[in-house]
């Protein structure tokens, strides 16, 4: 029987709600959460148990602080005191677990709670999902007409579409999600749920992905002589990318364990990233496209 | 018009301030809470992180020692006159309260529960 496994959490930043149902339900059935390492979580098998998680926000500890923290050991140590145990971090996000039957919650202010949520999301989501919106919306302008015309091409469009409808539902779902929450939080009610924003961003993310596939088959099936090499093209692109996203990872908490600063932590990663775009970018086209 | 940020307290913030007349730090403080209360008030670790946050931010409590990851605080002289002008605001509205409900003919500051 395996000890350790890898998933591929579809869960967003803000759903604090939706990842401590995440974590409970898999120690219940004997995974216990080691690290996150994004977009990959790190499980590791122990005895199935009623294990409660809760999550707070830090908004000035990100993937790139370096550590350890000052601001995030006060915060171990206060909860350490309540029989909080640290799990991992996550960009902001503080994952905690407690074996106890009835814990004190770790947030019982919800004003503070969504003080806390926005605050993080401001300073480390916000800003990258701006770009990659952005990143999106060149690239369904510089690719709209990159297919002979055909299904294959309405596909490839709905794909750009859906490509960069996500990011940008994302945002203004949250924002939509933050009013009636800060609404609530003054009427002294809790935070509203929003897994409902996750379970929407994780529809565009698999109509993305079903749609790439689509693309693929039907660029198999009716594209002109030539089509294969594209195929296997586009599929090498995107797993490379995904391998990528994940050295780009794995480098951050790297120095940031290390103690490089933020600046120099930022620098060197997305240096790496463009070397490691470049020569993928050179591979593929050179032995691929044009074999 | 939005009201200023401590111009009025909620219970866990009054009561944090109030154990933080003696330098005390993260769990004295939530068993401090809890004592005082009766339990009636439930001070979270994360909650009372944010919350010694905002304070110290604030200028109302000042960290007095710091052992390892333990960080202990106490009230600076803004935070007691805060916490006095709150206090004040409370015994105003305890105040009004029983002028309210003070019973007909009974003497000014005697209420119902003075009856015999």
């Amino acid at each position: 029987m395996k000890d350790r496994r890898i998933a591929f959490e579809l869960l967003e930043l803000y759903d604090w709600q939706g990842v401590e149902r995440r974590l409970e339900r898999q120690a219940a059935k004997g995974w216990r959460l080691e690290k996150i390492v994004s977009p990959f979580w790190y499980y590791r098998r122990a005895k199935p148990a009623q294990v409660r998680y809760a999550v707070t926000y830090l908004p000035n500890v990100g993937e790139a602080t370096p550590r350890p923290d000052p601001e995030a050991q006060a915060l171990d140590a206060v909860c350490t005191a309540a029989g909080w145990e640290k799990i991992c971090d996550w960009n902001g996000m503080q994952i905690f677990s407690n074996e106890q039957p009835d814990p004190l919650p770790l947030e019982t202010d919800e004003r503070l709670r969504l003080q806390a949520i926005h605050q993080t999301l401001k300073r480390h989501w916000m800003g990258p999902m701006v770009i990659v919106a952005v990143c999106l919306f060149l690239m369904l302008l510089f690719c709209w007409g990159w297919q002979e015309s055909g299904p294959a091409q309405y596909i490839w469009r709905a794909m750009l579409c859906c490509g960069v409808l996500y990011p940008v539902s994302e945002l203004g779902l949250y924002g939509l999600w933050y009013l009636r929450a800060r609404r609530a939080v003054e009427r002294g009610e809790k935070c509203p749920s929003n897994h409902a924003l996750t379970l929407i961003s994780n529809g565009f993310c698999a109509a993305v992905i079903a749609l790439f596939v689509l693309f693929l088959v039907v660029t198999l099936l009716e594209g002109p002589p030539g089509s294969g090499g594209r195929v296997v093209y586009m599929l090498l692109y995107m797993i490379g990318y995904m391998a990528i996203v994940w050295c780009i990872s794995r480098l951050r908490i790297e120095l940031r364990e290390r103690g490089f600063s933020a600046a120099a932590n930022w620098g060197l990663v997305i240096l790496l990233a463009f070397v490691l775009f470049f020569v993928l970018q050179m591979l593929l086209t050179q032995f691929v496209l044009y074999a | 018009m939005p009201r200023e940020k401590f111009q009025t307290l909620t219970e866990p913030m009054f009561y944090t301030l109030l154990c933080l007349h003696r330098a005390a730090y993260g769990a004295e403080i939530m068993e401090q809470v809890a004592a005082l209360t009766g339990g009636a008030v439930r001070l979270g670790p994360g909650t009372l992180y944010h919350l010694l946050e905002e304070f110290h931010a604030a200028g109302l409590i000042t960290e007095s020692d710091a052992l390892g990851r333990r960080r202990t605080y106490r009230l600076t002289p803004k935070g007691e006159a805060l916490l006095q002008n709150e206090y004040a605001r409370l015994c105003r509205l305890t105040d009004d309260y029983r002028r309210v409900f003070r019973p007909r003919g009974a003497a000014p500051g005697q209420d119902k529960e003075d009856e015999p």
